[in-house]
């Protein structure tokens, strides 16, 4: 059964990049997987909800595959998986 | 470095003898990548549907990055066709690398170990199957006395329906997979149909698509097993999908299983019950007329153009779609 899913990827497991998955969901989910989890969590979560928020996008799943991005990289791969997912 | 695609033949076979150095025999795939330095292959990927496969770097460029390369470039492709999660089944040594790509483990035994990657996880997966079914057959409990029968029904025959329904008479609830692949002579739509037109009439009987993560000797990789312990390893990562996913969410009782008599199927079913222990029920084949009824049997009157008497071993309820169906694909 393949039921066509609103879905939207970007990045790569590279380091010092991530690679975000965001599909359509009934509620928010977020999850991260990093290799410097144990220091950075709580950021990573952050800017990934401030970004969320800012995108008023509140009913989606992310999951993020974390390999020691900055701010900036896990925001601006954020935003290009929600334009791939929107696009759809 | 540089990562391509195998396009050509010449590449084809030149991957080929690349995996000969690790001795790795190149698999049925759908595509390949290759990893290129001076104008000579140092890295290959391949994959097949979502399973990817033949993965293996030159030791000279392993500190590289090389593995990182293929990978990314491999799941953006398989991102541009649609396909957010996949599949890999490697050997034990490998693990830790899928594992570093954020890959999450399925099963593992000695021999080799089934990870899955991207969005969708088992757990969840198999959650939802469970929320389907309570949907035909009402709520699942732990004790519920609910059992499945896993089935290609490559057509339909008497059999699959004798097995099915001595399942439904010994359980208050049953679920019967239908094997989700379209590799078969009869579509994956068309055997699904077949089933659920025959099953229609059992109320305690519900009847889904296997999921992905039933394993079949269909998408089953074996390149890199030695070619006698291929249909041991799948039954073995079969049993343990089952017990560790499938029984654990939905609470399964019982598995059934038609007795087989081909020898690869025989040593499966061993497999099974090995592992399995009481949980497997082997339910004799059914016979009609002194005939063992079989799918290939029937496959084979088809082959003939015997419609009439292919059609004794299909259920009565499938006859008239039946017949429909192989009039274009057999010309009877």
């Amino acid at each position: 059964m393949s039921d066509i899913q609103k879905i939207g990827s970007a990045g790569s497991v590279e380091s010092n990049d991530c690679l975000v998955t965001i599909s359509a969901s009934d509620h928010l989910e977020v999850e991260i997987q990093s290799i410097v989890d144990a220091f950075f969590h709580d950021q990573i979560e952050k800017v990934v909800l401030d970004t969320l928020k800012e995108k008023g996008l509140n009913n989606v799943k992310v999951s993020l595959q974390d390999k020691g991005a900055l701010d900036y990289t896990i925001k601006a791969r954020l935003l290009t998986a929600i334009e791939r997912m929107e696009a759809k | 470095m540089i990562v391509k695609e195998a396009l050509l033949q010449g590449e084809k076979q030149q991957i080929k003898e690349f995996l000969t150095k690790f001795s790795l025999k190149m698999d049925e795939v759908e595509g390949s990548l290759y990893l290129e330095d001076d104008d000579k292959i140092v890295g290959t990927i391949s994959y097949l549907g979502n399973i990817i496969k033949c993965l293996a770097v030159d030791p000279l460029y392993q500190s590289e990055n090389a593995a990182t390369l293929l990978i990314n470039e491999l799941i953006s492709r398989l991102n541009e066709k649609n396909i957010y999660s996949y599949f890999v089944f490697t050997k034990p040594m490998y693990q830790n690398i899928f594992l570093s790509f954020g890959f999450r483990l399925i099963v593992k035994d000695d021999k080799v170990v089934f990870l899955e990657g991207g969005n969708d996880k088992i757990e969840e997966e198999i959650k939802k199957i469970k929320r389907k079914l309570e949907f035909y057959l009402g709520p699942i409990e732990e004790n519920s006395d609910i059992a499945c029968v896993i089935v290609n029904a490559n057509p339909m025959t008497t059999g699959h329906e004798y097995l099915i329904e001595t399942a439904s008479k010994n359980h208050d609830q049953v679920v019967v997979f239908v094997v989700e692949e379209d590799k078969s002579i009869f579509s994956f739509q068309e055997r699904l149909t077949l089933v659920y037109l025959a099953c229609k009439r059992l109320e305690n009987v519900a009847v889904i698509p296997s999921s992905k993560y039933i394993v079949s000797s269909l998408t089953f990789p074996s390149y890199f097993l030695p070619s006698d312990s291929v249909d041991t390893e799948l039954a073995r990562i079969d049993a343990l999908v089952y017990k560790n996913y499938f029984k654990k969410i939905i609470h399964f009782k019982k598995r059934y299983l038609g007795k087989e008599t081909k020898e690869k199927m025989v040593k499966y079913n061993e497999v099974l019950k090995e592992e399995l222990g009481e949980d497997i029920i082997e339910v004799e084949r059914y016979v009609e007329d002194g005939v063992v009824v079989s799918a290939s049997l029937v496959r084979k009157y088809l082959e003939n153009k015997d419609l009439d008497s292919a059609l004794k071993y299909i259920p009565k309820g499938n006859q008239t779609f039946f017949s429909l169906m192989v009039k274009d694909k057999y010309g009877i």
